[in-house]
């Protein structure tokens, strides 16, 4: 019977020769590494924040009455299960984001933003921007007193550009400021447009950007962790069942290790500092934003100049976003390449050491620290040119082709 | 001849596409600038002159809420800050603004023109931590890490206008 139904559909929708196509048909490189599998763990996150969050605004109040008692009483307290939920939201939030940032530096060490990739790459930077603003939007609803604060403290960065040489009189950062909040304070308005950008816009920009990356992952073939482009027919498996299985198996242990954070150790992610509410007199003695953030907050406050730190924060964004020109060597695969390898290695130790200090409170060492481990930062993106000219030499004097 | 009328069609098409689609994100991006009811606190004017000598009156402005002091003539101030910044900002001026935010944990001080404990000179007390400050908003003693911030204001005659530079041009 059952089967017969399935055929049924199966005349009319196809959907077993789209399954062929797609899954059975589809060649992947067998020597995929087990990093390759933060993709499918990111879209899984994602799909617990969508349903997670679905289920949140049944409850949540975006009144600045209200949305504390909602958040921290009538979802935490009164409807059953609702803590549950909102343990996932909050934690998924941040192992969403980690899982992000693996899956960017897995592409960044393989060199998967080489051509073809390069819009891959730069739809997956767009994709990780609006994640960002997607997660800053969502921190302020529960107006908390970290919710509220962390927000004046971000709608303040724009500012900077105010104390920059000549622009700095046109107070451009002082609109971009008021544009954020929709008006001179954090107040009714700012919740409500946040809501709405956090619950709606964002996520669906989102699903469709995840779309366009899915569909640009598969125009331009996965690549290989050797670094070369495999002859599908030879050397390809079939994504099914050879992917969907071992995938399948790593998604069960990543969902493992997010259910024991949710169950057990929860309170880093939603810290006890948010559990009081938002009070627009009294700012608390650490205020530091979500660890995802710390990084470019270290690069910010350890600039001694203003404005050259909010320059410098986003000279990193506009790296990442270039990184597929600034790296036009012939090579690919941080396996293929020294030189490339130790300045990945110096990429990785600085970007950690930032996010550290970012939790320490300012002083002169940790800001000469922040200033050492920025330099880093950048020493990785600028020697990315140097690295490439001296592979085309290589790469010519092996008798590769000619620039 | 046929081609080219297809080519105008096409033209006028788009371009009225494109008025089309900037007609509809204009108001949309609109809809985010700051509300009327922000803007209109972007500016406040204080007539100086109805508050008597000696006393603080808390307007709002930005949403923050201010104190607006009023010296009596020859104020003559007794007692000693931990610094002076703001004293020198506001020399001379029988009337100015400060943001009544306790630059400690942000609560709003009080106006003490009798004094308070050791102190018996006017001072702000700040009752959350015994933050002290002087009619400048400089920190004398107690927790608070520097002066009370100074918004830009201007005189006016007998109208002090916080918000627009004038002998205070930024705010500090
Ligand atoms: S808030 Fe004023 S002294 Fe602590």
């Amino acid at each position: 019977m059952l089967g017969r139904i399935g055929r049924w559909i199966d005349e009319r929708a196809h959907l077993s020769e789209l399954w062929q196509a797609q899954m059975v048909d589809y060649k992947v490189p067998k020597n995929l590494t087990f990093p390759y599998a933060f993709g499918i763990m990111a879209i899984v996150a994602f799909a617990i924040q969508i349903i997670s969050g679905i289920f949140l605004t049944m409850y949540y109040q975006p009144n600045v009455h209200t949305a504390f008692d909602s958040a921290n009483y009538t979802i935490m307290k009164e409807v059953p299960f609702m803590w549950l939920i909102r343990h996932v939201h909050a934690a998924g939030a941040n192992f969403f984001l980690a899982i992000v940032y693996l899956h960017i530096f897995t592409g960044i060490y393989y060199n998967a933003y080489k051509k073809p990739r390069e819009l891959t790459w730069i739809v997956g930077w767009v994709i990780y921007f609006v994640l960002l603003v997607t997660a800053l939007t969502g921190y302020l609803l529960p107006w908390g007193q970290l919710s509220y604060w962390g927000m004046v403290v971000t709608a303040e960065i724009p500012t900077s550009i105010d104390s920059a040489p000549l622009i700095g009189s046109l107070k451009i950062g002082e609109t971009i400021s008021i544009w954020m909040k929709g008006g001179y304070e954090i107040g009714q308005i700012t919740l409500g447009r946040f809501f709405g950008l956090h619950i709606w816009l964002l996520p669906l920009i989102l699903l469709l950007l995840v779309s366009v990356h899915l569909y640009l992952v598969r125009a331009a073939g996965i690549s290989n962790p050797e670094g070369r482009e495999i002859d599908k027919k030879k050397e390809g498996v079939p994504f099914h069942p050879y992917m969907t299985l071992k995938e399948g198996a790593y998604v069960m242990g990543y969902l493992a290790v997010f259910f024991f954070f949710v169950f057990f150790y929860m309170h880093h992610f939603l810290p006890p500092d948010n559990y009081d509410p938002a009070d627009p007199f009294k700012t608390p003695a650490h205020i530091a934003p979500e660890w995802y953030l710390l990084a470019y907050y270290t690069i910010f406050r350890s600039i001694p100049d203003k404005f050259l730190g909010f320059v410098a924060f986003n000279l990193t964004l506009v790296f990442l976003l270039i990184l597929p020109f600034l790296d036009f060597s012939p090579l690919k695969s941080a396996r293929n390449r020294p030189l490339f390898f130790i300045m990945f290695i110096v990429l990785v130790i600085s970007s950690m050491a930032l996010t550290i200090l970012g939790t320490m409170p300012p002083t002169p060492t940790n800001a000469m620290l922040g200033l050492v481990f920025t330099a880093g930062l950048f020493a990785f993106f600028l020697s990315l040119p140097i690295i490439s000219i001296i592979e085309w030499g290589w790469y010519k004097a092996r008798g590769g082709e000619k620039q | 001849m046929e081609t080219s009328r297809r080519d105008l069609m096409g033209l006028a098409i788009g371009g009225l596409g494109v008025v089309g689609v900037l007609g509809v994100l204009y108001p949309i991006v609109k809809t985010l600038a700051p509300s009327a009811a922000s803007l209109a606190g972007a500016m406040m004017e204080v007539d100086v002159a109805s508050i008597p000598e000696g006393q603080v009156r808390v307007v709002s402005w930005k949403g923050k809420p201010v104190f607006v002091v009023k010296l009596p003539q020859g104020f003559q101030w007794t007692g000693k800050a931990k610094e002076d910044k703001n004293a020198k900002l506001l020399q001379g001026q029988d009337a100015y603004a400060l943001i009544a935010v306790c630059t400690h944990l942000g609560c709003v001080p009080l106006w003490k023109p009798q004094g308070e404990a050791e102190f018996n000179y006017p001072v702000f007390h700040c009752p959350c931590h015994g933050g002290f400050y002087s009619p400048w908003g400089d920190n004398i003693a107690g927790p608070p890490p520097r002066p009370l911030h100074v918004p830009p204001q201007k005189r006016d005659g007998s109208k002090l206008v916080i918000g627009e530079p004038g002998f205070v041009k930024e705010l500090t």
